[in-house]
């Protein structure tokens, strides 16, 4: 730029068109260079794709997927900005989406949304950034950041007491009894001492291990505030359907009633997520 | 895969050397060999993987400034400018590639190429603009790149693309150079002028003729002028520079004129001219002899058609000339004949006792000429160019003794004789000849065409052309092949000089006036538009049927094929159509799909015969299962 402006001057001044023609040059140059820079960010399509579990605080992977929609040329050096964390790519064909990732972490609970990214490029002369953005339209459930809290089911892992056996058959409960080898059992619970004794195999039957359903009462978990207790609760919900036992939840007047599945397990901190935001 | 960084680097190395070399003629002997050492050394310590530290660089660059500053004058200011910007660009050679130096490297190269153009004004300039405006664009590119991340590696094709699309750049920005080019205002008068100075040329044109000065003279091929008028018969073809009418010592010199007064000339074929001169350092305005009126540049005229340009034509200029082709100018009021007699310093016995004889009375000015043309004719002087004579008296040596001479010799010893024998008579410097340029309907006038012919002054009548050079033995202007070779090239020398260099405000003005006026003045006859329409009519038929083939559809049987290949390659990557034909692809790769695909195509296309609709749907429906079900 500097130099030409400097050219110009020397141009004007000398009144030599060979120096007309490099400024002219340089002008075009210049022109073009715009003109491609902002062909370059222009016609991407960004789209964000969140993990099933998000944590308030804390910095998840998030996929951005980026596509040159441009029917020829291609995008160079281009940078998506989400939520300040960037991402970048050095080469979008048109038609070929290219995904990346980038860590980002959402300060509170409750349903948050992304709803622009930020798209830069200095592409094609590192002078300038240009900036346009795109709507990426990424809706999330940010769940209350689990805190940390060792309550009665501190140690509540199986077989510390807690756990109780169901009737049907496991392989970690109880023993329950003795039974002939069937040819389907496992080798482990071949019991080799009476085996020994007996003209068949004698194998153990245990009982499956089973927690006792717990249901959650929110207003009873200790917290200084609803946010604290929020994440109380959400931690107890990770740490006992992990523990592979049934957890309910009580909202004030809502229940739910205890399961163990991770979908269910979703389904309660989602209900913690949007818990007093309405 | 290719490494940025490598790129970069030769990027580099070509953009200084279009820097260096369009200066390199003119620069000084420390900055001529500066440069391709360091980029040697430079070269040498990059394959080795080092480089010369800013420390040591940084001091260089302070300490060679100082010493090419110390030298400083106003006269030498471009001279000093443009080593020290070789020799910086040098200095960058030898330094880190970094992001930073490269950028530097690129602004001097372009410096470097701006400070030639107050050098030379050659067409070369053009090439070497537009090579070094594609490889800036490529490397800026390639520099954003490096910037983004100095250690990126792009595969071939993705390099490949970013290349290409760097090089729209500067395509996409030629129009609007053009435009620009033509738009952007120029200054009437240049401020800084002492930048245009152009080094004074070797001239076969002079001011002064002194015959016998030297033994020989050399023939210099450069361009005088060009003039773009019509074709003139050869033997008029004499442009008049300058008038001689005294003497300095022995030496014909131009004093001042006598006043006197020369009539229009009306007789004759007028010509008009549109010359443009090479600059030089020579004032006076060349035309077609005999000028009668000179427009587009400052000038003072005197009575002998003489046209002085207030300053010699220093920088590329264009003036049109009038000229009528006429062998006398009138002068109705009678000369300063006295002027006009007086006679150089030596003349020896010989040349008197020649004019006595011719001086007798009863003889008129148009029978002495004759009997000159025979005197001349009989003493069989040759035209040379070298083994001229020399010495104390030279004319006499070359009349009667070595009889060989140029023009300085004819014209000087006629022009002496007639003084001798009382006809007034002066030198008139100038031109002879000059080759037609075809092409650019122009004549081209080159220096080896300098010539000095003779003007006799007849009562009545007024100065009559006489050439006393074509009365010599082997006198003729030659045009070989090779001349005719060269017009080509000087055509296109040519254009770029009328086009660019001396591109100026008036001719926007005159450019936007003349648009304007023929916008205005555009009147179109009645029922302009049947013509129009016609015309109009086939052009558009003429491009639908273009973009109907172009965009016509292949036939189904292509179609359906070039899907099958596809959806082929996408199963079977390993599998290649080139390798056997696809009789072997089905083969190879034992699909029953492909097979049935094959043999149904197949069928057709041996008996070459085209596909039944139901074949077709077939072999659509195959192909989509094959693209679609994955084994």
């Amino acid at each position: 730029m500097a130099s030409t402006l400097l050219l110009g001057v020397a141009a004007v001044n000398t009144g030599n068109n060979l120096l007309f023609l490099i400024v002219s040059a340089m002008l075009g140059f210049m022109a073009v260079s715009g003109i491609l820079g902002w062909l370059n960010i222009r016609g991407l399509s960004v789209s964000v794709r969140f993990p099933d579990e998000l944590y308030a605080g804390t910095p998840t992977q998030v996929l951005i997927r980026i596509e040159n929609k441009k029917k020829l040329l291609p995008s160079f050096l281009v940078t998506a900005t989400v939520s300040g964390n960037p991402t970048s790519f050095i080469l979008l064909d048109p038609g070929k989406p290219q995904t990346g990732s980038l860590l980002l972490a959402f300060p509170e609970r409750g349903l948050q949304s992304v709803a622009t990214a930020v798209i830069s490029s200095p592409f094609p002369v590192n002078f300038f950034v240009r900036f346009t953005r795109a709507g990426v339209d990424g809706r999330c459930t940010v769940f209350p950041a689990p805190r940390a809290w060792s309550g009665p089911f501190a140690a509540g892992k199986p077989g510390s007491g807690q756990a109780s056996s169901s009737t049907a058959k496991g392989y970690d409960g109880d023993l329950a009894k003795i039974s002939d080898y069937r040819g389907g059992e496992s080798l482990k619970l071949i019991h080799w001492r009476l085996s020994a004794k007996h003209e068949v195999f004698k194998v153990k039957e245990m009982t499956a291990t089973a927690d006792e359903p717990v249901l959650l009462e929110l207003d009873l978990i200790p917290g200084n505030s609803l946010d604290q207790r929020l994440s109380a609760c959400a931690y107890l919900v990770n740490r006992l359907i992990k523990g592979g036992r049934p957890v309910g939840l009580k909202l004030g007047e809502r229940v739910l009633a205890p399961a163990a599945s991770r979908l269910h397990r979703l389904a309660l901190l989602g209900e913690l997520a949007v818990y007093g935001k309405d | 895969m290719v490494r940025i960084k490598s790129v970069l680097g030769a990027l580099t190395v070509c953009i200084a050397l279009i820097g260096y070399l369009p200066l390199q003629p003119y620069l000084g002997p420390f900055a001529r060999w500066f440069f391709p050492v360091s980029l040697a050394v430079g070269l040498y310590l990059q394959k080795r993987g080092s480089v010369v530290s800013g420390r040591i660089l940084t001091p260089l660059s302070i300490a060679l400034f100082l010493y090419f500053a110390s030298g400083f004058t106003m006269d030498r200011l471009i001279l000093i400018t443009a080593d020290l910007l070789v020799v910086f660009l040098a200095i960058r050679m030898l330094g880190e590639r970094s992001g930073r130096n490269c950028l530097q490297v690129f602004a001097l190269a372009l410096f470097c190429l701006a400070a030639s153009s107050l050098y030379s004004l050659s067409a070369l300039f053009l090439i070497y603009l537009l090579l070094l405006l594609l490889l800036l664009a490529v490397s800026l590119v390639i520099l954003t790149f490096h910037a983004h991340d100095a250690e990126i590696v792009l595969s071939k094709s993705d390099l490949k693309k970013a290349l290409s699309v760097s090089a729209l750049m500067p395509a996409a920005s030629l129009p609007i150079l053009l435009f620009l080019f033509v738009l952007l205002p120029r200054t009437q008068f240049p401020l800084w002028d002492f930048l245009n100075r152009s080094a004074p040329k070797t001239v076969g044109f002079s001011d002064k003729v002194d015959p016998g000065g030297s033994a020989s003279v050399s023939e210099v091929k450069s361009v005088v002028l060009r003039a773009i008028c019509a074709r003139v018969p050869e033997e008029m073809l004499y442009w008049r520079g300058i008038v001689l009418n005294g003497f300095s010592g022995n030496a014909w010199v131009r004093l001042p004129t006598p006043p006197e007064r020369s009539r229009r000339i009306e007789r004759g074929v007028g010509v008009h001219q549109e010359i443009y001169p090479e600059p030089s350092t020579n004032p006076y305005l060349l035309s077609l002899n005999i000028p009668r009126s000179l427009s587009g540049a400052r000038y003072q005229e005197s009575e002998d058609k003489v046209f002085a340009a207030q300053r010699a034509p220093d920088k590329r200029v264009k003036y049109d000339a009038e000229s009528t082709l006429s062998e006398a100018i009138a002068v109705p009021g009678g000369i300063d004949r006295e002027f006009y007699l007086t006679l150089p310093e030596t003349v020896s016995e010989r040349l008197r006792a020649k004019g006595r004889e011719l001086s007798r009375p009863g003889l008129g000015t148009q029978e002495k000429l004759k009997l000159l043309e025979r005197f001349f004719r009989e003493q069989r002087l040759s035209y040379a160019t070298s083994g001229l004579p020399t010495g104390a008296d030279p004319l006499d040596a070359f009349l009667f003794v070595k009889k060989r001479g140029n023009c300085e010799f004819f014209a000087s010893s006629l022009a002496t004789l007639l003084r001798l024998a009382g006809v007034p008579s002066r030198l008139v410097g100038g031109y002879r000849g000059g080759s037609y340029n075809e092409m650019g309907g122009y004549y081209l006038v080159t220096e080896d065409l300098a010539h000095v012919w003779v003007e006799a002054y007849q009562e009545g009548r007024g100065w009559l052309t006489v050439d006393p050079t074509a009365w010599s033995i082997g006198f003729s202007h030659r045009e070989g092949a090779a001349q005719r070779m060269r017009t080509y090239l000087d055509a296109v020398g040519f254009y770029w000089n009328k086009a660019v260099v001396i591109y100026d405000l008036e001719k926007q003005l005159a450019l936007v006036r003349t648009a304007g006026g023929k916008a205005r003045s555009l009147r179109l006859p009645a029922g302009w538009w049947r013509p129009v329409g016609r015309y109009a009519l086939v052009a558009l038929s003429l491009a639908a049927l273009l973009a109907l083939y172009l965009r016509r559809p292949g036939s189904a049987q292509e179609r359906v094929l070039k899907r099958f290949l596809r959806a082929v390659r996408k199963r079977y990557p390993l599998a290649s159509v080139e390798q056997g034909g696809l009789f072997a692809l089905a083969e190879k790769v034992d699909d029953p799909q492909l097979r049935e695909f094959v043999a149904i195509y197949g069928a057709a296309l041996y008996r070459d015969r085209r596909l039944q609709p139901e074949e077709l749907e077939r072999l659509n429906g195959l192909v989509g299962r094959v693209g679609t079900h994955l084994p």
